[in-house]
């Protein structure tokens, strides 16, 4: 009883293929803003000069950079929801999730490439007169975030690999097409191959570009 | 008598519980060119950097145009902004150049001077752009205000530190030895640009380990030791006599090349 | 509706057999990569062609993929199609010792450097048995790099590992799974399984600690 290789049901169905690929696209994008606004927030207390302030960001960091993602989203949807009856649509979870987690990695690049800055920065923009505001906005962030965007682009190829799993609790991903149309048509190893295929060509781009961020962004420092 | 730009009283900073400066008094006329020499690490760039107050001393006075600066606001008004106006004027008439020249790295040299022209100074963006092109001709630098600091060399980008500060038209310029960290061959270009700077009848105050410089346009010479002015005079005279030991004692040391 | 939080801590004889299971899921597979990822390296390092493409390529792929997709495509497309009778177990400790022999390839080419690799080079073509300069020039400096940065990939190894319930091993996870399912409350279930996996994160992250303080101490660290 050998195994009949059939592509043609990976062909017909590429528009929904096409569609699972987006979402899943759309979940890593969303996760990704939320965490580099969150993980600024987090790099700028972590930063703060009061120990008081440090604490609950240096608390937060350690806590979830030590949990599988896997382990929280399935706490997130499935806890919250039968015990406190506090239900998040499932994208919502995996967004926040993927979130939460991805802004405690990012908020040690941003805090990295906010120590990168020279001091002397600080000294020749308060010399000419600038305001701390205006010395942050002009001076400052632009600078961190010239250092800090290949990291990001990286970061953002490990969110992608984290959002392979967001199927699991529902969400119509890549993989979760992928995974229904294998027990739907008893095709599994077409549908896998087809859809890893999509995965590595899309992370690999994207690496690639985090690359050509990366020399494009050397500072030859002072 | 020429009016009397800056008047440090009885300047006092310590880091912890290292005293740094011991009691300074200091008067700077206009276009005096005062030269600040002495031993490393004793207080001469602390003292500068009160000036403009990147560091605020323990107690004393700094007196700019006849007013106080380093007059310490509660906490409550300083969250208010009280203070702020008080801190943007002194900067954006005292200009500074650094050693290391901290430029901006992300603007291009004519970006670099435009900035605090836009943001303290509220000029527009034109007016702007037009006085520092002027700056940069006049140092000579007039063909690269389109190129980013990482590709100039260190006297080219001391001389758009010294554009940078200069099209604010400050009343008073520092200079925080800002030949030191120059290959030899590039330390006399900048030295130059200060010369003509003096000669336009800027009032400077200098910190610079360049005796050539002091003699030729320096007009007082002012030798701090261990936080504390050990002997003051114009230049000619306390170069070839100097009265105190210590002087005499650094003096040789250092003119030994 | 109450917590019942005493259910977890009954049920800690096979929610601790499940954290066993993942452990050695992720030392097997830390084993493999260590032993995969260094003729990968050397590959990857040589001249010739017909070496370094095909490592740079195994490279590419693995690094591009995720645990999930790989698995997935090992146990129920490989497997399936070609009529493979493949073990969960042995499935998943595949899967990610190959994915991060990838990695580990490119800790040991950083650890070992141009340089270590032309010392090679240069004591084979002088005829100069290579062991002696590898062990006693070459390898001290390497294993500082390296050894951090491998247990670094090995933390992240076990962080990754806790998706292998899905193939069907009875790891943390998916006892915490069938212990949800027979008792309808995954809120418990599941914290207990996100603190045991907190708790051994955190210790082996320590550990990571010590190890990058002891090695790191005469050599100037490269970023991975």
């Amino acid at each position: 009883m050998g195994y009949k290789f059939d592509w043609k049901v990976v062909t017909d169905n590429w528009q929904n293929f096409l569609h699972a690929t987006l979402t899943t696209f759309y979940v890593a994008v969303w996760s990704l803003l939320f965490a580099v606004a969150l993980g600024l927030a987090v790099a700028l207390l972590r930063n703060a000069k009061s120990p008081l302030v440090q604490a609950p960001a240096r608390i937060y960091v350690g806590v979830f950079r030590s949990l599988p993602l896997y382990v929280f989203l399935l706490w997130m949807y499935y806890g919250f929801k039968i015990a406190f009856g506090l239900g998040l649509p499932a994208i919502g979870a995996a967004v926040l999730a993927l979130g939460l987690i991805s802004a405690a990695y990012l908020s040690e690049t941003f805090r990295s490439g906010l120590l990168a800055v020279d001091r002397g920065q600080y000294e020749a923009g308060a010399a000419i007169g600038l305001t701390t505001a205006q010395l942050y906005r002009k001076v400052v962030l632009p600078q961190v975030v010239r250092t800090v965007l290949p990291a990001t682009a990286n970061q953002f190829v490990g969110i992608l690999k984290g959002a392979t799993i967001v199927g699991i609790i529902g969400v119509v991903d890549l993989m979760y097409f992928a995974r229904t149309s294998a027990a739907l048509t008893f095709k599994p190893f077409e549908f896998y191959s087809v859809a890893g295929a999509i995965f590595i060509t899309i992370t690999l781009v994207f690496a690639a570009f985090a690359g050509r961020l990366e020399s494009r962004y050397r500072w030859r420092r002072n | 008598m020429a009016e009397e730009i800056l008047k440090l009283v009885e300047i006092r900073k310590s880091f912890g519980d290292h005293a740094v400066l011991n009691g300074v008094d200091l008067t700077v006329h206009r276009q005096d060119v005062v030269v600040i020499i002495g031993p490393s690490g004793q207080g001469k760039s602390t003292l500068l950097r009160c000036i403009n107050l990147l560091e605020w001393p323990n107690s004393g006075q700094v007196v700019f145009l006849g007013k106080d600066y380093a007059v310490r606001y509660p906490w409550i008004e300083r969250l208010r902004g009280r203070g702020g106006e008080d801190l943007r004027y002194l900067r954006t008439h005292i200009g500074m150049v650094f050693q290391h020249f901290n430029l901006f790295p992300h603007l291009t040299t004519l970006q670099n001077c435009t900035l605090g022209l836009e943001q303290s100074l509220k000029i527009s963006r034109d007016l702007a752009e037009q006085k520092a092109r002027e700056q940069l001709d006049r140092v000579g630098l007039g063909d690269k205000v389109n190129a980013y600091p990482d590709t100039l060399s260190g006297g080219q980008k001391q001389r758009v530190a010294i554009a940078r500060s200069l099209v604010m038209e400050p009343k008073l310029m520092l200079f925080d030895e800002v030949t030191s960290a120059l290959d030899p061959e590039l330390i006399g270009g900048v030295l130059a640009e200060m010369k003509r700077l003096a000669e336009e009848g800027m009032t400077m105050i200098v910190v610079t380990h360049e005796m050539g410089f002091a003699r030729e346009v320096g007009s007082r010479l002012v030798f701090l030791c261990e936080g504390q002015i050990v002997e003051e005079g114009p230049c000619e005279e306390l170069l070839s006599h100097p009265q105190e030991i210590r002087t005499q004692q650094f003096l040789s040391a250092i003119l030994k090349h | 509706m109450g917590l019942k939080l005493e259910l977890v801590w009954n049920a800690r004889g096979p929610l601790l057999l499940g954290t066993l299971v993942t452990l050695e899921v992720a030392f097997l597979a830390l084993g493999l990569a260590l032993v995969l990822g260094l003729p990968l390296a050397i590959l990857r390092s040589s001249r010739l062609k017909i070496l370094s493409v095909p490592a740079f390529l195994y490279i590419q792929f693995f690094r591009g993929t995720a645990l999930y997709v790989l698995v997935l495509w090992v146990f129920f497309g490989l497997a399936i199609a070609f009529n493979i009778n493949l073990p969960p177990f042995g499935a998943a400790v595949l899967c990610l010792g190959l994915l991060n022999s990838a990695y580990m390839a490119e800790v040991y080419r950083t650890g070992l450097g141009t340089v270590g690799f032309g010392q090679l080079e240069a004591a084979r073509s002088l005829g100069l048995p290579e062991m002696p300069v590898f062990r006693h020039v070459v390898l001290p400096q390497a294993v500082r790099i390296i050894i951090p940065s491998a247990a670094n990939l090995f933390v992240d190894m076990l962080k990754d590992a806790a998706i292998v319930g899905v193939v069907g091993v009875w790891d943390l996870m998916k006892q915490a799974d069938r212990l949800t399912k027979f008792y309808f409350r995954p809120f418990e279930f599941y914290t207990g399984a996100a603190l045991v996996y907190f708790v051994v994160v955190f210790f082996f992250s320590r550990l990571v600690g010590v190890l990058e303080k002891r090695f790191s101490r005469h050599v100037r660290k490269e970023k991975v």
